[in-house]
């Protein structure tokens, strides 16, 4: 099917307005790539790849209606952009065929707040941190913070199910999501029931959190607040290795605490960058040392009975209390996380990404040590830490990263580490893409039982978006 | 500095996940991905390695800037946006690729200087213009432009303390050259600053009531070739020096205070005037970012020049916390700053410090 872009370009004009329409080179630039390290990689070495041919600025649902009419009318491409930080190719190009790119930025406001009920209805433009702290401002928090808080939109996160460092206490953003606003390929725009608790059918609401854009555009949502709170408590542990640690959260979750935030990882004294310049090498015992954060907030008579049960659990377990400092100066970096791997990305020769691994408490300790074996073995760094720590399981966040002997080695590396995730991951009964979603590049990296899921998600996807417009080639439908 | 000798802070973030985006006074104001720190860092870089061509299009990008600093405040890797981004505009000049309202700028700026010298001597008497002096004073552009009422006040105030050996700096040139350095015409700024530089190092101490003035003679100017001789302060910081001499007759209940980037972020100088102004407000109200996180009024970076609309929703959303309150007042330090948040302020009055301080004798 040809393209008659000016055309297409007047119709798009028309509906969100022409300054709200732009083909120019520094806008498609600017969409042409997320932070999907592969593609990133790629363009170290090539051209820059071309962007959209379109980018619209929709102020509202009825506009993105408009849009989504004209693309289906014309089978074109369409991708939702929210901060463009997606790590798995969410809103990274591909296809021949000229797409459109709507970013959702200017719908950027908060509808209504109801204090009473502590509910706020906003659009889903607005970044992170101003929705943040817009609600501090009166009081309130949404509870959600990943380490895109700064970057990722309210539609990015809903749409990718984002899971944020405060998730054991909070949930992940769907946890926290009471209703959408969302326009669906043909152009209809649905709001799903805000209510407390109903049975009356699936919730539709959970089709369209997580998809990607791929059924819909995500244009506002109605999200659970919190009260801001007056203190947060903070406690540290030391194991001499992952298991007793593990196995500490896990009871003190069963036992009914909820903290914060948990979390196990290396422990933060053998950083490179904490270390004296003139310190030993770490030991093989020093390596396995592994700290447990913790903290809390609510009233403090809670608070302390929470705390009093995961002291007595953990200590019980080799536990070592080393106080709030080392947990307090993580929450104190907490978003420091987000840079660390762009010095690694504009090195030619270095490879680097961020896989997630969620399993249920039974399979962690055993998927751990294999993921850990596995990159070791290789010769390849990683720095993994258990996250998101609910009631059934947890996360094994893994950051990895290597050298290889030219650009182009590099890239190969890359993929075989995350075959090589992918392949520890399925063996060990986990499930990639635990915290934020699956883009492009985790679409091919799903085991048996996905593959189910996804078919059954295309057979629906089919049916709502016949063209196949919304985000083709993402989470594998 | 040439262009290629920012590399290491383009490629930075080129591949960076945009973590500073909501810093971004342009960004936030335009909501347009292609302005937002990390996306004009990574065309200037894509320029830079030739995957993109320069043309007036893309150096667009480059002219988005305030140059307010505070995206590098966030940043994890000290990325210095604002003298690569700078350094790129005077790459499109060298190229004839920058902006069309930049065309003619050098004649601009010398008529516009040549008006503001008339204004000068109109607006202060003869007397304060005394070659011998220790202590000169340099007002900046705007504020012999926009608030000359500034420069009375602050000799008012050096006055009431005692203070009465500063001479007005009664030079050829009125600006230090900061819209030559934001245009990226350095060979214009280079000459300028040798200009000036030689006429100031002939006193003890210089000060100055625009932050950026101050933070180019003293850090821009040398690597020009240009030092100043004389100690280069900003007013406040003089007068810190005597505010406990300062002697009020009345108060004002309560007032914010907005840190300028460029006294604040990027001289450092954040208790000074919060010392200066408790002389003469009981209540010194802080703004949610402030101090080292200040947020820029919108004026700098030749934006309101270029981008007055942008420049305008910039000084609006820095507003909008006072804007939520009673408090009728917000006191700066920065004559571009007064004059952009001045024009969106309603009832809200924008003042200068030294402005508050002589009204309060």
């Amino acid at each position: 099917m040809s393209v008659p872009r000016s055309e297409i370009t007047g119709q798009l004009a028309e509906a969100v307005g022409p300054e709200n329409l732009s083909s120019s080179s520094v806008d498609t630039i600017a969409h042409a790539l997320d932070f999907w390290p592969r593609a990133l990689m790629e363009s170290r070495q090539g051209a820059w790849p071309r962007g959209p041919q379109w980018v619209v600025w929709p102020g509202a649902a009825a506009e993105v209606s408009h849009v989504l009419r004209i693309a289906s009318s014309y089978a074109l491409p369409v991708i939702p952009y929210g901060g463009g930080s997606s790590m798995v190719g969410g809103a990274s190009p591909r296809g021949d065929r000229p797409w459109i790119v709507i970013n959702c930025k200017r719908m950027c406001n908060i509808l209504d707040m109801d204090e009473v009920s502590m509910v706020v209805h906003v659009q889903s433009g607005i970044v992170g941190v101003e929705l943040e702290e817009r609600l501090n401002a009166r009081g309130f928090s949404l509870g959600h913070v990943p380490t895109s808080m700064t970057t990722a939109t309210l539609g990015g996160w809903l749409s990718t199910q984002s899971a944020g460092m405060l998730s054991s206490r909070y949930g992940r953003v769907g946890d926290l999501c009471l209703g959408v606003t969302a326009v669906l390929p043909d152009g209809q725009v649905v709001h799903t029931r805000v209510a407390p608790r109903r049975a009356t059918g699936p919730e539709l609401a959970h089709l369209l959190l997580g998809a990607e854009g791929t059924i819909g555009v995500i244009t506002a949502a109605h999200l659970r607040l919190h009260r801001l709170p007056l203190h947060r408590w903070f406690d540290t542990f030391r194991f001499d290795e992952v298991a007793p640690a593990m196995d500490a959260l896990r009871r003190s979750l069963a036992a009914g605490v909820r903290p914060l935030v948990a979390r196990i990882q290396r422990d933060p004294r053998l950083r490179r960058q904490d270390r004296d310049e003139d310190a030993a090498e770490p030991t093989e015992a020093e390596l396995a040392l592994r700290v447990l954060l913790m903290a809390y907030e609510g009233p403090s008579e809670l608070v302390e009975a929470e705390r009093e049960i995961v002291r007595d659990l953990a200590t019980a377990r080799g536990g070592e209390p080393l106080g709030p400092a080392p947990a307090r100066r993580w929450w104190g970096q907490r978003f420091a996380a987000g840079f660390r791997m762009t010095p690694l990305l504009v090195q030619d020769c270095l490879f680097a990404d961020y896989v997630e691994l969620g399993a249920t408490w039974r399979d962690l300790p055993g998927l751990y040590n294999s993921l850990e074996e596995a990159f070791d073995k290789r010769g390849w760094r990683t720095r993994i830490a258990v996250e998101h720590a609910r009631l059934e399981g947890a996360s094994l966040g893994c950051a990895f990263w290597g050298e290889a002997a030219s650009p182009g080695l590099a890239l190969e590396a890359y993929d075989e580490a995350w075959n090589l995730a992918a392949e520890v991951c399925h063996a060990g009964g986990g499930g990639l893409g635990h915290v934020y979603g699956g883009g492009q590049h985790r679409a091919a990296l799903v085991d048996a039982s996905s593959k189910q899921r996804l078919a059954l998600l295309t057979d629906v996807k089919r049916k709502l978006d016949p063209a196949g417009i919304m985000n083709p080639g993402v989470l594998g439908t | 500095m040439s262009f290629d000798e920012y590399k290491k802070a383009l490629e930075l973030c080129t591949y960076c996940p945009k973590l500073c985006r909501h810093t971004c006074p342009v960004g936030n104001a335009e909501r347009r991905e292609a302005v937002i720190p990390q996306a004009k860092m990574a065309m200037a870089n894509l320029v830079r390695k030739g995957q993109v061509d320069l043309t007036t299009e893309t150096a667009s990008v480059f002219y988005h800037c305030n140059g307010c600093g505070l995206c590098g405040e966030y940043c994890e890797h000290d990325v210095d946006v604002t003298p690569a981004l700078f350094a790129a505009r005077a790459e499109a000049v060298d190229k004839g690729m920058d902006l069309p309202s930049m065309k003619q700028f050098t004649e601009r700026f010398y008529a516009r200087n040549e008006s503001l010298f008339r204004e000068l001597h109109h607006t202060i008497e003869e007397r304060f213009f005394v070659e011998e002096a220790q202590v000169a004073y340099f007002p900046s552009c705007d504020t012999v432009e926009h608030s000359p009422r500034v420069m009375q006040d602050t000799l008012k105030v050096l006055e009431s303390v005692g203070v009465d050996y500063v001479a007005l700096h009664d030079g050829e040139y009125i600006c230090a050259g900061y819209p030559f350095w934001a245009a990226g015409l350095m060979s214009e700024l280079s000459f300028l600053a040798k200009e000036i530089a030689s006429k100031l190092s002939n006193y003890k101490k210089v000060i100055c009531d625009c932050p950026a003035c101050v933070w180019m003679m003293r850090f821009l100017y040398p690597q020009l070739g240009a030092p100043i001789s004389a100690e280069v302060l900003h007013v406040v910081e003089f007068m810190d020096n005597y505010a406990r001499r300062i002697e009020v007759s009345s108060t004002v209940p309560e007032a914010f205070y907005h840190d300028p980037c460029y006294l604040g972020r990027w001289l450092g100088v954040f208790d000074a005037p919060r010392r200066l102004m408790g002389r003469g407000v009981r209540e010194i109200r802080e703004f949610t970012w402030n101090r080292e996180r200040s947020y820029c009024c919108g004026g700098g970076g030749l934006v309101s020049d270029n981008l007055p609309d942008v420049a305008a929703k910039i000084a609006q959303r820095r507003l909008e916390e006072v804007l939520r309150t009673d408090v009728p007042m917000v006191v700066s330090a920065c004559a571009t700053c007064e004059l952009n948040l001045g024009r969106q302020s309603g009832s809200v009055e924008v003042v200068n410090l030294m402005t508050l301080l002589a009204r309060l004798l």
